[in-house]
């Protein structure tokens, strides 16, 4: 016990900024930090007000919190299915030379998946509370549900995620390209999620004289514990609680014993590679700008993590493209828009899925370690951030334009609309590759244990994601996105901003980068 | 050539890392860069090629500051740090030519020299697997092929025998002696003593941040074992 004290505690201090040399600092982006989680905290609470209001007119208003609950855990369980820390952290080894049980060591690593988000259902769900306690009063009891289910709402999710992420790294373990089989199991199981909510949606059956069962039985489709949630929380059904926790802390006491059977030979095989001599004569010979980017792709492409959380606004509109040669869009019932509507508003789907897109937001901070190199070789920083900007950028044109192509094989787009998509997904390409870039440099994290850390967990990837989602919401659902020249005149926004920030970053940027040490 | 002239590196106000550095390292010159853990050698280091800033004092490589001329610096300058944290995503042969693209050296050239330098460390076969399955001597050997392929004026090196195994060793020491007497300018911190002794022209000894002996390796040791003498300086040396 004392040891899975000790590691979590030491996990744990790795995100305070204790012993940092800079405190002032620190604590001023702790602030902006905490900022940041406020005004998250006041839309959700507006948003959940809103909802409430809505619900509490038809007598109903536990269903807005079975609404919550249903998507805030749809919500960590995507973000967690694609850490692949378990087996894969650099302390690893490490940790297999103490005398510390495997049992300890998994428990230990999935109590930092569990802390993490733990920490991102409270941004969520005590808005939501608050927002209905503000509007229906409540009982102590009710507050003391609240509280018991804040800690154990991110359990279940939290099992599922490193159980599907689990089986595929015992699966590609066995493989000589693993990260490769990694990558396309990934893939797959994306697919294979928006297959399973495409068909959902189609399932629904709106029954207008009992609209309360029929939401409350999709909820339950969703994720069967909503019901358990809601006989907790609204009837103080003590039965269901029990049944809640119970479900969630044995899940969790059956993951660690599979995770336990799998852990050696995992972590062993992951460290297996062949030996095949090398061609000198194969040596590429690129200049310096293509082999900065060739490295940054290998960095993005070798890693299921980097690409997946990154690049997952790209991967969603090119499983769309694909899954629409198979469904026709004007036959699934129950979703809100059909084959023309998605033709007229094609440029903003583009726009809202690219800006979810930037690997820029962790680029510098991934280099970790391996800083140094950048910093002894004779390299100027414009040519570290043009390559890592081009990186993102060629990634970005080069999935859209193949999704693009996609999406005219099964709609028929017009010759205008594509070329207003190709506009948009230059221009906002490369406003959210400078943009991930700048948020990384004023952010940067160059001491990490596991890449995830920087690649979900840091400011940085927080920042931008958080922002460009808010950016993409403001600017794909307005009064405006049917006027004429919408998208020319966000375009020409973006093209703006971009070469301000280019300014920065040669100046501004410039300074912070030379100051930067690892 | 190097010459620090006032050097000195603070972390925060009042504590310094290394104070009032002053120390000339010649072309052709091998300097041994000697003192106890936590002395303020690879802060130092760091500072020479670049990768950490510093306000008081200088440092010029070949005449030109590493402060206001990095760039130019840099392109003569070659780093083995003491823990050589690589681009593991990489294949070996993969950094290799990253560290020849960043230095722009002609295709035939490149080939020829990671050749030689990689079957002088014995690192042909292993050129082709991921760096992150490779040993602690292996990143070593593949940091030092990257370092010697672009033909350094200066070559710096943080501990580089830590990890070697001994054919490697006494095949980097034949290295660095060829590239001193081409008129390159080495400059390496060590811990083992006797490879400083037999390796070395030139000493620098630091203790706590602070510079207690720089000259020749003949006119210090005299009839004693380098050895003999740092334990007697480091014991009876008064900081200045």
């Amino acid at each position: 016990m004392s040891n899975l004290f000790n590691l979590v505690k030491i996990n744990f201090a790795s995100y305070l900024p204790l012993n940092k040399k800079d405190s002032s600092l620190t604590f001023f982006k702790a602030f902006l930090f905490l900022l940041l989680y406020f005004l998250i905290g006041l839309f959700i609470y507006r948003f959940a007000k809103y909802m409430i209001n809505g619900f509490h007119v038809l007598n109903m208003e536990g269903l807005a919190l079975s609404e919550f609950f249903a998507f805030s855990s749809m919500f960590i369980l995507a973000l967690s299915i694609f850490r692949m820390d378990i087996f894969n952290s650099k302390d690893q080894d490490l940790l297999r030379s103490l005398p510390i049980s495997k049992k300890v060591i998994i428990t230990s690593k999935l109590f930092n998946i569990y802390l993490y988000n733990l920490l991102i259902i409270i941004i969520i769900m005590v808005p939501c509370y608050l927002a209905y306690i503000n509007i229906i009063s409540s009982s102590s009891s009710f507050l003391f549900n609240c509280l018991i289910s804040l800690f154990i709402i991110p359990i279940i999710p939290t099992v599922i995620a490193v159980l599907i992420n689990s089986i595929i790294t015992v699966i590609s373990a066995n493989f000589k390209y693993k990260k490769a089989i990694q990558t396309i199991l990934m893939l797959l199981l994306l697919l294979f999620s928006l297959y399973f909510s495409f068909h959902l949606n189609s399932n629904l059956e709106l029954n207008l004289l009992d609209i309360k069962d029929s939401f409350s039985s999709f909820f339950n489709r969703i994720y069967p514990l909503t019901k358990y949630y809601t006989s907790m929380l609204i009837d103080n059904n003590i039965t269901s609680l029990m049944i809640f926790i119970g479900v969630s802390f044995f899940s969790i006491f059956i993951l660690i014993i599979f995770l336990s059977i799998f852990y050696n030979k995992v972590t062993n095989r992951i460290t297996v590679s062949s030996l095949k001599k090398v061609d000198y004569n194969k040596l590429s010979n690129d200049n310096l700008l293509l082999s900065l980017i060739k490295k940054d792709l290998k960095r993005i492409l070798g890693s299921p993590n980097y690409l997946l959380n990154s690049c997952l606004g790209l991967l969603l509109i090119l499983i769309l493209s694909i899954l629409l040669i198979f469904f026709d869009i004007d036959n699934i019932e129950n979703i809100p828009i059909n084959s023309n509507t998605l033709i007229n508003y094609l440029p903003l789907v583009f726009l809202f899925l690219i800006l979810l897109s930037s690997t820029t937001s962790s680029s510098i901070s991934i280099e970790g370690n391996n800083f140094y190199i950048l910093k002894m070789l004779p390299i100027k920083f414009r040519e570290v951030w043009l390559s890592k900007v081009l990186c993102n950028f060629l990634l970005i044109v080069t999935f859209c334009l193949v999704s693009l192509g996609i999406f005219n094989l099964s709609l028929d787009i017009s010759f205008k609309t594509n070329l207003l998509t190709i506009l948009i997904i230059i221009c906002s390409g490369l406003f959210i590759s400078i943009y991930g870039l700048v948020i990384n440099l004023l952010f940067p994290v160059l001491s990490w244990k596991s890449e995830i850390k920087v690649i979900k967990q840091s400011a940085a990837s927080f920042i931008t994601i958080f922002s460009s989602l808010l950016l993409g919401i403001f600017l794909a659902f307005n009064d405006y996105i049917s006027s004429n020249g919408y998208i020319f005149y966000i375009s020409l926004s973006f093209l703006i901003v971009s070469v301000i920030l280019i300014l920065f970053l040669n100046t501004i940027g410039n300074k912070i980068y030379q100051n930067m040490s690892c | 050539m190097i010459v620090i002239q006032n050097f000195s590196k603070a972390y925060s106000k009042n504590k310094y890392a290394v104070k009032d550095l002053n120390l000339t390292i010649d072309n052709g010159d091998i300097c041994a860069f000697v003192g106890h853990n936590g002395a303020g050698k690879t802060t130092t280091l760091k500072c020479i090629v670049g990768i950490l800033d510093f306000k008081e004092g200088d440092i010029f490589i070949n005449d030109k500051s590493i402060k206001t001329a990095s760039l130019d610096c840099k392109k003569g300058i070659a780093y083995i740090p003491d823990n050589p944290d690589i681009y593991e995503h990489l294949r070996g042969i993969d950094y290799i030519n990253f560290i020849a693209s960043v230095f722009k050296i002609p295709h035939q050239k490149k080939i020829e020299l990671t050749q030689r330098y990689s079957e002088m460390f014995e690192m042909s076969q292993y050129l082709n697997q991921s760096i992150n399955n490779y040993s602690h001597g292996m990143k070593q050997k593949i940091s030092l092929i990257a370092a010697l392929i672009h033909e350094p004026q200066v070559l710096i090196l943080d501990e580089p025998f830590v990890g070697l195994d001994p054919i490697s060793t006494h095949k980097l020491k034949e290295e660095m002696q060829r590239l001193a007497s081409n008129g390159a300018t080495i400059l390496f911190s060590t811990h083992i003593l006797d490879v400083a002794e037999k390796l070395c022209n030139k000493i620098a000894i630091l203790k706590e941040g602070k510079l207690i002996y720089s000259g020749k390796m003949s006119e210090l040791i005299q009839n004693k074992s380098l050895e003999e003498i740092y334990m007697e300086m480091d014991n009876n040396v008064e900081l200045i």
